[in-house]
C-alpha cells in the first residue's frame, strides 16, 4: 500500500504540489489524473525519490519510501527515452542490474520479456533502429523487469497499436492480481474507466476529486434523462416532474426535479415506456467540468 | 557504491568497445608521428631536378665566384650524382630577370663587387618558399667570401681551409647525481612536448565524451529512467570514474607508444619513474575538467552549444601548449613557475616541467596538494549544479539560478 500524506513541494514560492494526500491499496490500479502542469510528475518524482518533498510523508507498506530501497519501485516516466546507440538487450540488462538484479537474472528476464512482447529476435539491434512502439515496449520492460511492489506508469499506452495496448493491459491486470500497487497516470480517460477502481484528480497542485470511480461518477451524475414512449401522455403532469424539459413527438429529454424512480413509475402507469436512460457523465466530462471549476 | 561501480562498468565497456574510440586511439599516434617526422623526412630527400641559377657579377670577383661554383657542385648533388645547381652568368640584372620571367632559370644571384666589404648579396626568384635552396647557396657563398677575405690578407691558400673550419659543439645533460649523459636538443624538446600532448588529448577526449554523454542522457530523457534507480550523485560519480578509466587506458597506450617511438628513434630512453607523476597529473587534471564538463552537460540542449563552450574551456587549457617552447626553454623563469600554480594549468605545466627535469620534489608535492584541493572544490560545485539541473530539460538555467544552487 502506498500512502501519501500532506505532501508539499515548492518551486520559487509556487506550490507545485500543495498538501496532497491519498492512498493506493495493494492490488489496486489507481488513476492519478490531472491536466498538464497540475503537479502529477512532481508528485511521482517525489514518490520515486528523484526529488525530495519540502514536507509531508510517503510510505510504502507502512515504511518510509526513502528507506526501503528503490529496487521496490518501478517507474515508466512520461518523458522517457533510451540510449539510442546501444543494443536493446544490453540496455535492458544494464537497467536490470541497476535495479538490483544479478547479471544472470537480468539476462534471463530480459529474454523472457522480449519474447513476451514478440521482439525476442531483436535483442542485438540498436534501439534507434526500433519503431517508436517497440521502444515504448522496452521502456515498459525496464519499469518492471525487477518485479517491483510499486509500479508507476505514466502514459503507458501512447504510441502502441491496439494489439499491444491489449497486451499491456493484460500485464497490468496480471500485476494487480499479484498484489502489486499500481499508480496509473494518463490523459486517456477511457483507459482509466477500463482499468482503475479508484482515482484522484489534481489541479494546480491540489486534489479536487478523489474516491472510487463508481462514487465519483455517482456524485457527478445529474438527473438528466432521455425517455421514449408510445401512447397518450399528460404533458402538463409530466412537466411537473422536471426542472427543465423538452418534448419532441414521443420522446422527452430533460432534467428531473424528483427521483428518477418516481417519474418512471408514473410513466409506466400512463404510457408504454420503450426506453428510459439516465445520463451518467463520462470521466472525461467530469475531468473537464472539475478542472474548469477549480481553475 | 555498488551502483557507482555498475555505472563505471557500463560507461567504460560501452566506449572502449566503440569503433570510434578504437579508431581514434590507434590512429592518433601514427597521425601525430607522421606530423612530426614527415617534414624532416621530406627535407632529407635528395632533389631529383637541377636548379638553374643565374649569376650577375663583375670580373673583379671572378675568383670568388669560380670557387663558389666549384664548391656548390661538389657539395650539392642530385640522386644520380650530377651537380644539383647549374650556374649561368648574366651581364646584368635586367637580362637575368628576363630569364627568370621566361622561366629558363629558377632565380638569380646578384653579387656586387663590394661584397668583400659589405657582405651584401641579393637573390631573386619567383618563389622563396623553398628555404632549402637559398640556405644552401647562402652557406657556401658565405664560406667563400670568408675564405676570399683571408686570401686577400695574404694568408696561405693551404691554411685557409684549416683556419676557417668549424668547431664541433657537443651537448651533455647533467642529472641530480652529477652524472653526465650525451644530450640531444631535439629530445629535450620533444619529450616535454609529447608528454603535454598526451595529457591534453586524453583529458579533453574523456572530458568531451563525458559532456556529450550527460547531454545525451538528458536530451534523450534516459535520465528520468536512470534516476529512478540511482541518485544524481551516483550517476555523476559513476560517469566521471568510468570515462576517467577510459582516458587512463588511452593515456597508457599513448605513453607506451610514445616512449617506444622515442626510444626507437634514439631520442630518449624510457624513464619509468615518471609514470606515477603522470598518473597524479592525469587524475587531478581529468577530475578538474570532468567536474566542469559534467556540469556543462546539464546545461546545454544542443550539440552545437556544447561544442562551442567546450571550445572556450579548451582554449584555457591549450595555453601551456601555445607557450610550450617558451616554458621548455625557460623552465625556471618566474612566468613559468607562476603559471604552474594556476589550477586549470597546473597539470599541464607540471608535465612540461617534469619533461625538462627542472622540478623539485617540493614543487611536486605543492602542486599535487593544490590540485587535490581544486578538484574537491570543483567537484563539490559541479555536484550541486548537476543534481538540480539534470532534471531541467526544457529550459536553460540562468546565472542567478546557478548561483542559488551553488549557495544552497
Amino acid at each position: 500500500m502506498l500512502n501519501l500524506s500532506n505532501l508539499i513541494k515548492q518551486y520559487e514560492g509556487v506550490r507545485a504540489v500543495d498538501d496532497v494526500s491519498f492512498s493506493v491499496e495493494q492490488g489496486d490500479v489507481f488513476g492519478f489524473l490531472g491536466p498538464n502542469g497540475a503537479g502529477k510528475t512532481t508528485t511521482i518524482r517525489m514518490i520515486m525519490g528523484i526529488i525530495q518533498q519540502d514536507s509531508g510523508t510517503i510510505e510504502l507498506n507502512g515504511k518510509n519510501i526513502n528507506l526501503i530501497g528503490r529496487n521496490n519501485l518501478g517507474y515508466l516516466p512520461e518523458d522517457r527515452g533510451l540510449y539510442q546507440k546501444q543494443k536493446l538487450e544490453e540496455t535492458i540488462i544494464y537497467f536490470g542490474i541497476l535495479r538490483g538484479l544479478s547479471k544472470l537474472d537480468a539476462k534471463t528476464k530480459t529474454n523472457e520479456w522480449l519474447e513476451r512482447f514478440g521482439i525476442g529476435d531483436q535483442g542485438n539491434r540498436k534501439i534507434e533502429e526500433l519503431s517508436k512502439g517497440n521502444q515504448q515496449k522496452i521502456q515498459f520492460i525496464l519499469s518492471l523487469i525487477h518485479d517491483p511492489s510499486l509500479l508507476i506508469l505514466d502514459e503507458p499506452f501512447t504510441g502502441l497499436d491496439p494489439i499491444n495496448q491489449l497486451l499491456l493491459k493484460e500485464i497490468i491486470q496480471e500485476k494487480r492480481e499479484e498484489g502489486k500497487t499500481i499508480l496509473f497516470s494518463t490523459h486517456q480517460m477511457e483507459q482509466v474507466e477500463r482499468l482503475c477502481t479508484n482515482i484522484c484528480l489534481i489541479n494546480q497542485g491540489k486534489i479536487i476529486v478523489e474516491g472510487s470511480l463508481e462514487n465519483v461518477k455517482k456524485s457527478h451524475s445529474s438527473d438528466s434523462v432521455d425517455v421514449r414512449f408510445t401512447g397518450e401522455l399528460n404533458i402538463e403532469k409530466a412537466k411537473s416532474f422536471f426542472s427543465e424539459m423538452a418534448i419532441k413527438g414521443s420522446s422527452i429529454s430533460g432534467v428531473l426535479s424528483c427521483e428518477p424512480r418516481d417519474f418512471l413509475t408514473w410513466m409506466n402507469e400512463s404510457v408504454i415506456v420503450q426506453s428510459f436512460q439516465i445520463h451518467v457523465p463520462s470521466l472525461e466530462q467530469i475531468f473537464i467540468e472539475e478542472v474548469k471549476k477549480s481553475s | 557504491m555498488n551502483q557507482i561501480w555498475n555505472i563505471v562498468k557500463w560507461e567504460f565497456m560501452n566506449r572502449v568497445k566503440s569503433k570510434l574510440f578504437l579508431i581514434t586511439t590507434f590512429l592518433l599516434p601514427f597521425f601525430m608521428g607522421g606530423m612530426m617526422y614527415l617534414p624532416t623526412l621530406l627535407m632529407d630527400i635528395e632533389p631529383e631536378e637541377t636548379t638553374e641559377i643565374g649569376l650577375v657579377f663583375e670580373d673583379d670577383i671572378l675568383d670568388l665566384t669560380e670557387r663558389f661554383q666549384t664548391q656548390m657542385s661538389s657539395i650539392h648533388k642530385l640522386k644520380d650524382g650530377n651537380p644539383q645547381f647549374i650556374f649561368n652568368r648574366f651581364q646584368s640584372n635586367e637580362i637575368a630577370l628576363d630569364s627568370v620571367l621566361s622561366k629558363s632559370i629558377d632565380g638569380f644571384l646578384f653579387i656586387p663587387s663590394t661584397v668583400m666589404d659589405t657582405g651584401e648579396v641579393e637573390y631573386f626568384s619567383f618563389s622563396l618558399s623553398n628555404i632549402k635552396i637559398y640556405t644552401q647557396i647562402r652557406r657556401v657563398l658565405n664560406q667563400g667570401v670568408i675564405e676570399q677575405r683571408m686570401i686577400e690578407q695574404n694568408i696561405d691558400m693551404s691554411m685557409v681551409g684549416q683556419l676557417s673550419r668549424r668547431i664541433s659543439f657537443d651537448t651533455f645533460k647533467i642529472d641530480e647525481d652529477g652524472e653526465t649523459s650525451e644530450g640531444n636538443e631535439l629530445a629535450s624538446f620533444i619529450i616535454p612536448y609529447l608528454f603535454l600532448m598526451i595529457l591534453f588529448m586524453t583529458v579533453f577526449m574523456s572530458g568531451q565524451i563525458l559532456l556529450r554523454s550527460v547531454m545525451e542522457e538528458r536530451t534523450s530523457r534516459t535520465i528520468e529512467i536512470l534516476l529512478s534507480s540511482v541518485t544524481p550523485d551516483e550517476l555523476m560519480r559513476g560517469k566521471i570514474l568510468g570515462l576517467g578509466a577510459l582516458g587512463l587506458t588511452q593515456m597508457c597506450f599513448y605513453l607506451i607508444v610514445g616512449l617506444i617511438a622515442t626510444e626507437y628513434k634514439e631520442l630518449a630512453t624510457i624513464d619509468f619513474s615518471l609514470i606515477p607523476l603522470f598518473l597524479i597529473y592525469f587524475v587531478t587534471g581529468y577530475l578538474f575538467y570532468a567536474a566542469i564538463f559534467a556540469a556543462m552537460g546539464t546545461f546545454f540542449t544542443s550539440e552545437q552549444e556544447a561544442q562551442q563552450s567546450s571550445g572556450v574551456i579548451s582554449i584555457i587549457a591549450v595555453l601551456p601548449m601555445i607557450f610550450a617552447s617558451y616554458f621548455i626553454t625557460n623552465p625556471e623563469s618566474a612566468f613559468t613557475i607562476g603559471a604552474t600554480y594556476i589550477p586549470p594549468l597546473t597539470p599541464f605545466m607540471m608535465i612540461i616541467r617534469i619533461g625538462t627535469k627542472s622540478v623539485e620534489m617540493t614543487e611536486i608535492i605543492i602542486s599535487t596538494v593544490l590540485m587535490i584541493v581544486s578538484c574537491w572544490v570543483m567537484l563539490k560545485l559541479s555536484g550541486k549544479i548537476f543534481r538540480t539541473a539534470i532534471l531541467l530539460y526544457g529550459k536553460k538555467a540562468t546565472v542567478q539560478e546557478v548561483y542559488r544552487w551553488i549557495r544552497d
